[in-house]
């Protein structure tokens, strides 16, 4: 299966980072959109479709929290996959982002392997 | 002074956040000459919170050269500055980050996206800030620093004992 | 000490032994069945180039991308390979303030991250050495570790470790 996938996270070093990651986990990337805040992320979902979403929390703009907020706020956006990566390893706002509809979760700092079964658990072993 | 949990939490951020994204091990270092302010690269980033304050981080530029590459998984050769620079600033906001929750694990922060300082802005404290912890370590080749200042008081015991 | 062995679809079984500080780094194409393992001792070459030379199995930076060289050559292809690495204990030597078992481990991340490569499993760290063990019919791993034999498998990442 062919993956379009949304990063969103205003550092690009990290957005890189975390493209390379899902690209050695397995998951063949058909494209893989960026963006820099949630305002940013939104405006990609209003005339792209994805079949993962992997954000960070902590972004100038739009947090990750409030975009998460509008997309379980979206009947259709609400059914795309989310992922949060993000330094915030709170009981809190785990709790909260899981409420909004998160589907995994992963601290930073974390090795590649970490969220490589993330990904997997989430949406599945790309390899199977 | 330094401020046992935060010194530790520093020290503990380092050398995790290194480590597990960085493919790098820490080695703690007696305190060496500083290091001119052209061969280093310096970032801040702010916090807001209980308490408010500032992350601020130092590196060598060949350390700096070399961590990005590894980081990005590219070749020294083929990085630009701005590259490095990214790499650097992510560095701060992962290290702050991590401080922040090991020393606050209920508490919400807002961190501010890290800035480049300019060369000799270095020793510039925030006002009314407090240095809390500063954590020094060789890395390949060159040093890293980290320190933080914050600007309310954390320890209840302490707000009591100045009433 | 420091050693490579690859082999393609006959069977074999690799092993290496007294995988103090060292790490044994297991690689294996369950399509074609070519297989390899690694035995290297120290994180970096630049330390001693005339040793890299005459030994580049010695090292985590010349070793690495020797043994996927050959590995690739035989059949491997880089999207199959099944990656599992073992060692990186800190042992009691003299030299042990230098954590060369840490400093090994580091330098096989960094190494594989850089190939684009990621580890699916790995019995690292602690104070015990270890045995591996490669069935190139199988793909199987088996790690003996402090008298114990198990086999090391895929999905159970960070075992053994600090």
């Amino acid at each position: 299966m062919a993956y379009r996938v949304l990063i969103v996270d205003d550092s690009p070093a990290m957005r890189n980072f975390v493209r390379r990651v899902m690209e050695l986990s397995g998951f063949d990337l058909a494209v893989c959109f960026e963006a820099g805040d949630g305002g940013e992320a939104l405006k990609v979902l209003s005339s792209e479709w994805v079949d993962a979403i992997l954000t960070d929390i902590n972004m100038p703009g739009m947090d990750g929290e409030e975009f998460l907020r509008r997309l379980s706020a979206d009947e259709i956006l609400k059914s795309i996959p989310a992922i949060v990566i993000s330094t915030d390893a709170t009981r809190n706002r785990m709790d909260r982002l899981t409420t909004l509809g998160a589907r995994g979760y992963i601290t930073k700092p974390f090795v590649p392997e970490d969220l490589r079964e993330v990904l997997e658990r989430t949406l599945g072993d790309p390899n199977a | 002074m330094p401020d046992m949990p935060f010194q530790r939490a520093l020290r503990n951020s380092v050398q995790e956040v290194l480590e597990k994204m960085f493919f790098v091990e820490p080695l703690e270092e007696p305190p060496a000459e500083a290091e001119s302010p052209d061969e280093e690269m310096a970032v801040q980033l702010a916090f807001d919170g209980v308490p408010s304050g500032a992350l601020t981080l130092r590196v060598s530029n060949a350390a700096a050269r070399q961590i990005a590459a590894d980081f990005l998984g590219e070749d020294e050769s083929g990085l630009c500055s701005g590259q490095v620079e990214e790499v650097v600033r992510e560095l701060a906001n992962m290290i702050c980050g991590s401080v922040l929750s090991r020393v606050e694990s209920t508490a919400t922060f807002r961190l501010s996206p890290p800035r480049l300082l300019v060369p000799r802005e270095g020793q510039n404290r925030q006002e009314a800030a407090e240095l809390r912890a500063v954590h020094a370590v060789a890395i390949g080749s060159g040093t890293l620093t980290a320190s933080v200042e914050t600007r309310d008081p954390v320890c209840p015991a302490v707000e009591k004992s100045a009433s | 000490m420091a050693d490579c062995r690859v082999a393609d679809g006959s069977g074999q079984v690799l092993a290496t032994f007294a995988l103090g500080s060292c790490i044994g780094l297991a690689i294996y194409d369950p399509q074609t069945k070519v297989g390899g393992l690694l035995h290297f001792m120290l994180p970096d070459s630049t330390i001693d180039p005339a040793r890299a030379k005459a030994n580049p199995y010695m090292f985590a930076d010349t070793g690495i991308p020797l043994l996927l060289e050959q590995v690739f050559g035989r059949g491997g292809m880089k999207r199959r390979l099944l990656v599992r690495a073992a060692g990186g204990a800190q042992m009691m030597d003299q030299e042990n303030v230098f954590e060369i078992g840490k400093r090994n481990y580091l330098a096989l991340r960094k190494i594989l991250w850089k190939s684009g490569i990621l580890l699916h499993a790995e019995a690292v760290g602690g104070v015990r050495s270890r045995t591996v063990r490669l069935e190139t019919a199988t793909g199987k791993m088996w790690l003996l570790e402090g008298g114990e034999q198990r086999e090391l498998v895929a999905g159970a990442p960070r075992q053994g470790g600090k």
